[in-house]
């Protein structure tokens, strides 16, 4: 890749990763949410793989990372059901915004989002979903470069034995 | 396990399921509410401008958990066949 | 006047989860020195003033939540950063 697109591809991927955490902190507001936002910053990791290719990205990407941070994502969506379920009878039920009005006010303002809107647990739960989508995406491509480097590897010690192979034959003709 | 055992399993298990379908079938046109609900469209615009988001979250929010989940699974399937060599699987 | 929490908390903790895994590589002949996290700090500011706020926020005249991702991701950098390549990928 060229000296130009290495030098333009980190500050315009650091621009597109505020771009999509702004996308998913405004879900409650604007078109987007959790899984766009998502999906934004994963194209902003990808696209410095890409330029740079796997070993020299500048976003470092390491295997118990992704797991750990897909991990907690997922585990934080189950818990603030389970919180709902545990203070009310209801899972997954909205517990900043108290339709049915049967839990005490200390929980409702506790689980509120500092807001003008009052949106409840919905930006909570949009946070979770955009940290599991951004970095299951980034693991697939991952996986599908390192596989293909795998195979490139094998394929050169594959070509290296035959043309060994073929470099006694060719002496021992000429001889 | 023999098979006269299995063909007894096979048919209790078949026969609750024949009764539940049938059950939440019959007279399925009386239990639907057209659209999302009249009662949501008149409490939703107060919680969260996006009447969207608002569905999705709130009123939807376990079918929400299963697309969450369904994209764990994705990415662990295709991390399972595609990563041998790459990626640690512990074991041997 | 008020300055709502909300965004600028959760901006920051998106930013910094990002932030800690920039790393350098002195062996790739490019060089990202301060001026770079400079320039881009001051692109993040004229970017949030142009967005401006979300719709029914009134507490700052340009977008919180750029701002604050863009912060997050310096702050990341400065505290957890590493500053050489790894010994192997599974660092």
């Amino acid at each position: 890749m060229s000296t130009i697109l290495k030098i333009f591809v980190f500050p315009a991927a650091m621009v597109i990763i505020c771009l999509g955490v702004l996308t998913i902190l405004g879900g409650h507001i604007t078109p987007g949410g959790g899984f766009q936002g998502g999906a934004m910053i994963a194209a902003a990791l990808i696209f410095c793989l890409i330029i740079y290719g796997l070993k020299d990205s500048p976003f470092h990407l390491s295997h118990d990372f992704l797991a750990a941070v897909e991990s907690v994502g997922a585990l934080i969506f189950v818990l603030l059901g389970i919180a709902g379920l545990a203070f009310s009878g209801f899972y997954l039920y909205n517990l900043g915004v108290d339709i049915y009005h049967i839990i005490p006010a200390t929980i409702q303002n506790l689980f509120d989002y500092p807001d003008p809107t009052h949106a409840g647990i919905i930006p909570y739960l949009n946070f979770a979903v955009g940290l599991k989508v951004m970095v299951g995406l980034t693991a697939v491509v991952i996986a599908f470069m390192g596989f293909k480097e795998y195979e490139e590897e094998s394929e050169k010690s594959k070509d290296f034995e035959e043309s060994g192979e073929s470099e006694e034959l060719d002496e021992g003709e000429v001889e | 396990m023999s098979e006269g055992i299995k063909k007894i399993i096979m048919g209790f298990s078949l026969l609750t399921f024949a009764v539940a379908i049938f059950q939440s079938t019959y007279q399925f046109k009386q239990l639907i509410y057209p659209g999302i609900s009249y009662l949501y469209n008149y409490v939703g615009p107060n919680i969260a401008p996006n009447m969207v988001t608002v569905v999705v979250f709130d009123w939807r929010g376990y079918d929400t958990l299963g697309e969450a989940l369904i994209l764990v699974t994705a990415v662990i399937t295709v991390l399972l066949v595609f990563g041998r060599g790459k990626v640690q699987l512990g074991g041997k | 006047m008020i300055i709502y929490i909300g965004p600028l908390v959760l901006g920051l903790i998106l930013g910094f989860i990002l932030g800690t895994r920039i790393r350098d590589v002195p062996e790739s002949g490019l060089k990202f020195d301060a001026s770079v996290y400079i320039l881009f700090i001051i692109v993040a500011f004229i970017v949030a003033y142009a967005l401006g706020p979300f719709p029914y926020y009134k507490d700052t005249p340009f977008a919180s939540g750029f701002v604050a991702a863009a912060v997050g991701v310096i702050l990341g950098k400065l505290i957890f950063g590493r500053s050489s390549t790894p010994q192997k990928m599974e660092d």
